[in-house]
């Protein structure tokens, strides 16, 4: 599985985005992340299971000007 | 000066020409925040033409900003920056029409001064304006130009209309934890100017209509790596603004 470009060398089945966030110590609110080029929304962070060949991006939104 | 001078560069771009230019004369652009953000969209904008512009900030040029907010001179240090900025404007471009409106931003005030506006550029530094931007652009159905940055990072998009807003995205209260302060962290000097000047860029090529614009898009660059990410974006069903279809003002 990649993580932003990198792979990612922890992953296991049944391995969740939320694991991911939780084992990387993404402690930054505001996350925007897509898997394969597909958004998914905050809320499904728990729910959505990652495969061996997939492609997670995980990005924060920024508020500085 | 002859228009046909001035835009000569944008007359013979197919995308824009003739047409082009008389749309961006005739759009009036708000953008809310004058500083590392806020200022080259500004000089784009008024360098290419357009008609009317408004500048939403109260904060008064300080020494540290001039490391980055490109309108400002020594001589700035300590008056407004919406009217500093005004002037250098005027000078650049006679022609374009700058309005000043040296103060905060609130919910009772936001409505009204975007319903004058074809077009909102969000290049504020805290996510309270930015969610107060938002959801006035989905109450009036504008086009909220997105803009921010941090250190060697920044991300555009265009939100509202038929794409989502900022709650789409995430939801204040689900998730209530704010950022670091931008005041509180570097920022390399030609970050913010290459960020606004993306923003300029989706700003002209929605008026003129040209290309594809960052319509319910987000881009993401790492300009330390040099590294871009673009992320397709869609209304959230779930979130509490837009996500029925209909639209209902947030009360914070």
């Amino acid at each position: 599985m990649m993580l932003n470009d990198r792979p990612y060398p922890d992953w296991h089945e049944g391995l969740t985005i939320q694991g991911v966030i939780e084992h990387m110590n993404f402690t930054w609110p505001k996350l925007v992340t897509k898997v394969n080029g597909q958004l998914v929304w905050p809320e499904d962070y728990p729910n959505v299971v990652l495969a061996e060949d997939d492609d997670l991006k995980i990005h924060h939104l920024l508020a500085g000007g | 000066m002859e228009d046909q001078q001035r835009y000569h560069r944008h007359y013979i771009l197919p995308q824009i020409g003739k047409e082009g230019q008389e749309k961006f004369r005739r759009s009036k652009v708000l953008i809310i925040g004058v500083g590392g953000l806020g200022c080259p969209v500004a000089m784009q904008l008024a360098a290419a033409g357009i008609g009317t512009i408004g500048l939403v900030d109260y904060d008064v040029v300080e020494a540290s900003n001039l490391q980055r907010q490109v309108l400002y001179t020594e001589r700035d240090l300590g008056k407004p920056k919406a009217e500093c900025a005004a002037r250098r404007l005027k000078e650049m471009n006679s022609e374009c029409e700058v309005l000043v409106y040296p103060w905060k931003l609130t919910q009772e005030n936001c409505v009204q001064l975007f319903a004058e506006y074809d077009i909102i550029v969000d290049a504020t530094d805290n996510f309270d304006t930015r969610y107060l931007i938002s959801d006035a652009c989905v109450e009036l159905n504008k086009p909220h130009v997105y803009g921010a940055i941090y250190e060697f990072y920044g991300q555009v998009a265009i939100l509202g209309g038929q794409g989502p807003c900022l709650r789409c995205l995430s939801d204040p209260e689900r998730d209530p934890r704010q950022p670091i302060s931008a005041r509180k962290v570097g920022v390399l000097a030609p970050v913010p100017g290459v960020i606004g000047s993306l923003q300029a860029c989706e700003v002209l090529k929605y008026i003129a209509g040209a290309g594809q614009c960052l319509t319910g898009s987000m881009i993401f660059l790492d300009m330390l790596t040099m590294q871009f990410d673009r992320v397709e974006l869609s209304k959230n069903p779930r979130c509490p603004l837009c996500g029925n279809g209909g639209t209902q003002w947030k009360k914070n």
